[in-house]
């Protein structure tokens, strides 16, 4: 008998505490910006209702350099308004933060920022008036002309308007190892040809040639894109992704074969289909690959103080090779700044507002100091004692041009890229031929596009 | 007496709570599945009704929906058959065993109790190919290093690869059920079967098989109806990959609707997937039933 | 069996050899949890830490939110179980003892609910939640994680039920029990085997439930331990192993030695679990 009172009992306060839970849940349901004090955060305990946490759900790793400078820059920020709090929370890599976002967003509890590329599922999140128009907020706040103009750019959609904020800058080139290279007698390639027979050359001394991180996905998809811009600029994507082209056509079908190619010749390395990045980028910092393609983000690691005796001193990096009728130039190549920060309209209040304007001032330098290329026009002289692969960087930035590739990634749409990610990485083991890749794109896009481009 | 137990109200007390938790999130989340089949939403535009459209498509081809659909049927046989027959060879093992039984039964059954998260992560290491997994690392130590290869990402493995932890982690759970049912065969069958000059082989072959063939039975229909359930595992560890090698049913439907933002489309395959697990049970009734008989 | 001694030491190194394939792995995850980042990468993944360290722990354990984790699954789980037990408690009484008419009909409803894969409820219930503000709520995971364990456990009690004999239910109504009381002083009490077979049975599936707390939860604050493993790897990095196999090994060991305490009960409960189901 007791021992039924006793179970009815705990049973009755666990569902005490259950409601407590849900109620607490239940209220921070549509904004951030309310106070969640008492709903399990300790650290919120005690706090006043009046204290207004903002949470950013970031892409990038909250213990990269993006995330911790704003860290910083918010928690001085907060000195001098102390009702403002910013949280950050990440998950996972990139495809299981996007499946996340978009469950959040679905759920009507968009985060009060978050990071988005400009793809097609943002575009329909502006069009339901979702998010905070950037290019109105920098103009207002007179920080528009600070910004390297690219930067801008590339978080622009196609009509020009922009609703993402970048923090981030890089131009990505292919890594490659100085004395594997001269080994063989080997100068970096200027055409694709030529990028084909060292990659063979390689092989055939038992050198993988390339690391590619094929868990991820886009830095496969790099792979398929770079012919495409070499022929046709940006054009190529941005009309196949509407049905307007199809994958079929010269273009697409030159970078259909080189992913072909590379896979099926076993010049990724093998298993590229579940290696993540940091394995991947492994690979080459421990001279097991030859190249490795990757952003110039990934620079601080791969100077002298990071890397391991042998590679010192060892690393250098080629451009996107060329090919005959190319129409973009030889110094126009994948420039981008990064995913953006997207801010959620319902709670962009005022002191939102000062944020930003506080974190733009701050920004450049705290972000630049970390070894990183900021977005904004600031550069570092030698003074700085920066590493030398740096400074080769920073020159290779100033020299670039001014078209830059988009990834594709951000220009298809949500349906497709699902696809498309899955289906390359099948061509590339050799599970597709590359006319079978081609009809099955082509398919996903006479299904999917219309929902998205009108 | 019979009023007692014909009162109307406390059968309301005592069935509502069950009920309505019970219909609030297995029966209707079934119904509004398939409601919500009949449109197209993306989670954040209004739904567009869009009739039979999403069912044609299942049905009018979509390849990677019946690619899946064959993958779940070797993903279901592979499990059924580690778990049911390495159970069984297991359970025959422990019989002959003289000491420490419990122990063995405790230490084979302990994969079962830790979350699928953290066996997925193992599975990750194990598989590995660079830097080298624990699996490529043994092959090399035994001189079969020509074997070894990157199995989460090979389109002939993945599979099978992606099935095994599932199968292995219930290997245990099976092993006691058969383990039990051999117990309990009768020692004197066995005298007697011994006294007549029966082999081990014949023994276990012609005595023990047919009197243990109900629990197999039941085992196997155990095994199937768990491995359909099956998400967790393959999701985690290659979520469909390479290409669409290991997609399943489920993982298919799970990445439809919450990656591709087509919730409409991923319902009309919870319908498929309840329809067919709805014809499972029916089959396993009627094996149940001419078990009976 | 009866074997030659011969065949008998080839079945026990069978046996053994099973085993290791069995238990190794976890062995690996503990010690690997003691190892450098530098010794993951190495050639060698069977070789012993290079040196024994603490650091993973630490990580974990200042960086983490293992302790949130666990209090939240603590909730969950307790929670779910104790609903459970009540209500199959409950409806298996109606459905065994009670003059119902659609008794039959009933169960038969309910044992429908055991092949359903419980994949098939996450867009409808995803989709009610958000329109109701139960998403991301620890109660999103305790509600459908009592619906699918009702008709096992609720199979499981009138399976026991019809073991009780309507002659001692009688005796107590001619001492003036009402229903309530039966049931109460009566019937509750005398299942507490079944009880225990319940809880065991569900205690494991829940505390490693991870779909649901995958899909329905966005916040840190509300993730339970299955779902924070995950977090561990990408919030450090992906190849941070040494701070995933020290989450694993934490999270796991308290489970572990309820196991081998009660792993008689444990075992007996989840087989009973997979055979009656």
């Amino acid at each position: 008998m007791i021992r039924y009172f006793k179970w009815l009992t705990l049973a009755l306060s666990l569902v005490v505490l259950m409601a407590l839970v849900s109620a607490c849940g239940g209220g921070t349901n549509n904004s951030n910006n309310t106070a969640e004090a008492g709903s399990g955060a300790p650290a919120n305990d005690g706090q006043k209702a009046d204290k207004k946490t903002y949470k950013w759900f970031v892409a990038r790793g909250v213990d990269g350099p993006q995330a911790v400078t704003v860290k910083e820059i918010a928690d001085e920020f907060s000195k001098t308004h102390p009702e403002f709090e910013l949280v950050m929370e990440g998950t996972g890599d990139r495809p299981s933060y996007l499946q996340k976002l978009r469950t959040l967003i679905a759920s009507n509890e968009m985060p009060a920022m978050f990071d988005t590329d400009s793809d097609a599922y943002a575009s329909k999140l502006v069009q339901e008036g979702k998010l905070v128009d950037m290019k109105k907020v920098l103009q207002d706040l007179v920080k528009y002309e600070d910004f390297r103009p690219i930067a801008l750019q590339y978080q622009q959609f196609a009509d020009g308007s922009m609703y993402t904020l970048p923090l981030e800058f890089g131009i990505e080139v292919f890594w490659y190892n100085i004395k594997m290279f001269k080994d063989l007698g080997l100068e970096t390639p200027k055409t694709f040809d030529e990028f084909m027979k060292v990659s063979e050359t390689l092989k055939k001394n038992g050198i993988t040639p390339i690391a590619v991180d094929g868990k991820d996905k886009w830095p496969v998809l790099r792979y398929l894109a770079y012919k495409p811009f070499r022929i046709t600029g940006n054009d190529f994507i941005e009309n196949v992704k509407k049905g307007k082209a199809s994958f079929k056509d010269p273009a697409g079908m030159a970078g259909i074969q080189l992913v072909h190619e590379l896979g099926t010749k076993g010049y990724f390395q093998q298993g590229f289909a579940s290696t993540d990045y940091t394995a991947a980028r492994d690979l080459f910092l421990a001279g097991k690959t030859a190249i490795y393609y990757m952003g110039s983000w990934e620079t601080m690691n791969f100077a002298n103080d990071k890397i391991s005796a042998e590679m010192k001193d060892n690393i250098g990096f080629f451009r996107l090779p060329m090919m005959d009728g190319a129409k973009t130039a030889e110094n126009d190549y994948f420039i981008n700044s990064g995913i953006g920060v997207a801010f959620n309209q319902e709670t962009f209040d005022d002191t939102m507002k000062e944020f930003v304007k506080f974190l733009l001032e701050k920004y450049p330098a705290a972000y630049t100091k970390k070894g990183q290329f900021s977005p904004f026009n600031y550069a570092l002289d030698q003074a700085q004692g920066m590493p030398e692969i740096f400074y080769k960087i920073q020159d290779e930035i100033a020299k670039s041009g001014s078209v830059f590739a988009v990834p594709w990634d951000t220009r298809l749409d949500p349906a497709t890229n699902e696809l498309l990610g899955n289906e390359l990485i099948a061509l590339g083991l050799g599970a597709h031929t590359p006319d079978e890749f081609a009809e099955i794109m082509d398919q996903a896009i006479k299904e999917n596009a219309p929902k998205y481009f009108k | 007496m019979d009023n007692i137990l014909r009162n109307h109200k406390a059968v309301l007390v005592f069935l509502l709570p069950a009920m309505l938790v019970y219909v609030f999130t297995v029966l209707s989340p079934i119904l509004w599945s398939i409601y919500f089949s009949f449109f197209s939403w993306d989670g954040v535009s209004d739904m567009v009704y869009i009739g039979f459209d999403n069912y044609a498509k299942i049905l009018g081809g979509d390849k990677t929906f019946w690619k899946a659909f064959s993958n779940n049927l070797i993903y279901v046989f592979i499990i059924v058959a580690m778990q049911v027959f390495l159970g069984l060879l297991v359970a025959i093992l422990l019989t002959s065993i003289t000491k420490g039984r419990e122990l063995f039964k405790t230490l084979y059954f302990a994969p079962a109790i830790i979350t699928s998260v953290a066996i997925a992560q193992l599975f990750q290491n194990i598989y590995s190919f660079e830097p080298v997994g624990i699996l490529n690392y043994c092959l090399e130590q035994i001189g079969l290093g020509d074997w070894s290869k990157p199995w989460l990402s090979d389109l002939e493995w993945a599979l099978t690869a992606v099935s095994i932890p599932e199968g292995w982690r219930f290997i245990g759970l099976y092993m006691i059920i058969l383990y039990t049912a051999l117990l309990s065969i009768p020692s004197d069958i066995e005298e007697a079967a011994r006294i007549d000059g029966a082999s081990s082989w014949n023994l276990f072959r012609s005595i023990k098989m047919p009197l243990i063939k109900p629990v197999l039975m039941v085992s196997i229909i155990m095994a199937t109806t768990g491995a359909l359930k099956g998400f967790d595992i393959p999701y985690l560890l290659t979520n469909g990959g390479p290409g669409r090698v290991t997609e399943l049913l489920p993982t298919y439907m799970y990445k439809t609707a919450f990656s591709s933002l087509n919730f409409g489309y991923g319902s009309a395959m919870a319908v498929f997937i309840v329809i067919e697990s709805l014809i499972a049970v029916a089959f396993i009734r009627r094996m149940m039933d001419s078990k009976e008989t | 069996m009866k074997l030659s001694s011969y065949s008998k030491a080839i079945f026990a190194i069978i046996s053994v050899a099973l085993l290791v394939i069995q238990i190794y792995p976890l062995i690996w995850v503990f010690i690997s949890s003691f190892k450098a980042p530098t010794d993951f990468s190495g050639n060698n993944p069977l070789s012993l830490p290079s040196r024994f360290s603490f650091e993973n722990y630490l990580n974990v354990w200042n960086k983490g939110n293992l302790g949130t984790y666990f209090s939240n699954s603590l909730i969950v789980a307790v929670t779910t179980i104790v609903l459970v037990i009540l209500f199959s408690a409950m409806a298996a009484f109606v459905i065994e003892k009670m003059r119902f008419k659609w008794s039959k009909t009933v169960l038969f409803l309910f044992l429908c609910g055991i092949m359903i894969p419980i994949q098939v409820v996450l867009i409808p219930l995803f989709i009610i939640y958000n329109k109701t503000g139960i998403i991301n709520t620890l109660t999103s995971l305790i509600l459908p994680q009592v619906g699918f364990a009702l008709p096992i456990s609720i199979y499981l009690f009138v399976s026991f039920y019809k073991y009780i004999s309507n002659e001692i239910m009688e005796a107590a109504v001619m001492d003036g029990c009402g229903i309530y009381q039966v049931f109460w002083r009566m019937i509750f009490p005398l299942s507490r085997n079944t009880i225990v077979t319940v809880v065991i049975m569900n205690l494991i599936f829940i505390w490693n439930e991870f779909i649901f707390a995958n899909t329905f939860i966005h916040d840190m604050k509300s993730r339970t331990i299955p779902v924070g493993l995950m977090d561990y790897i990408g919030q450090y990095g992906l190849t941070d192993w040494g701070a995933t196999f020290a989450a694993i090994s934490i999270t796991t060991i308290p489970t572990m030695l309820v196991y081998f305490i009660f792993n008689k009960s444990v075992i007996s409960g989840m087989t009973a679990g997979a055979t009656k189901g």
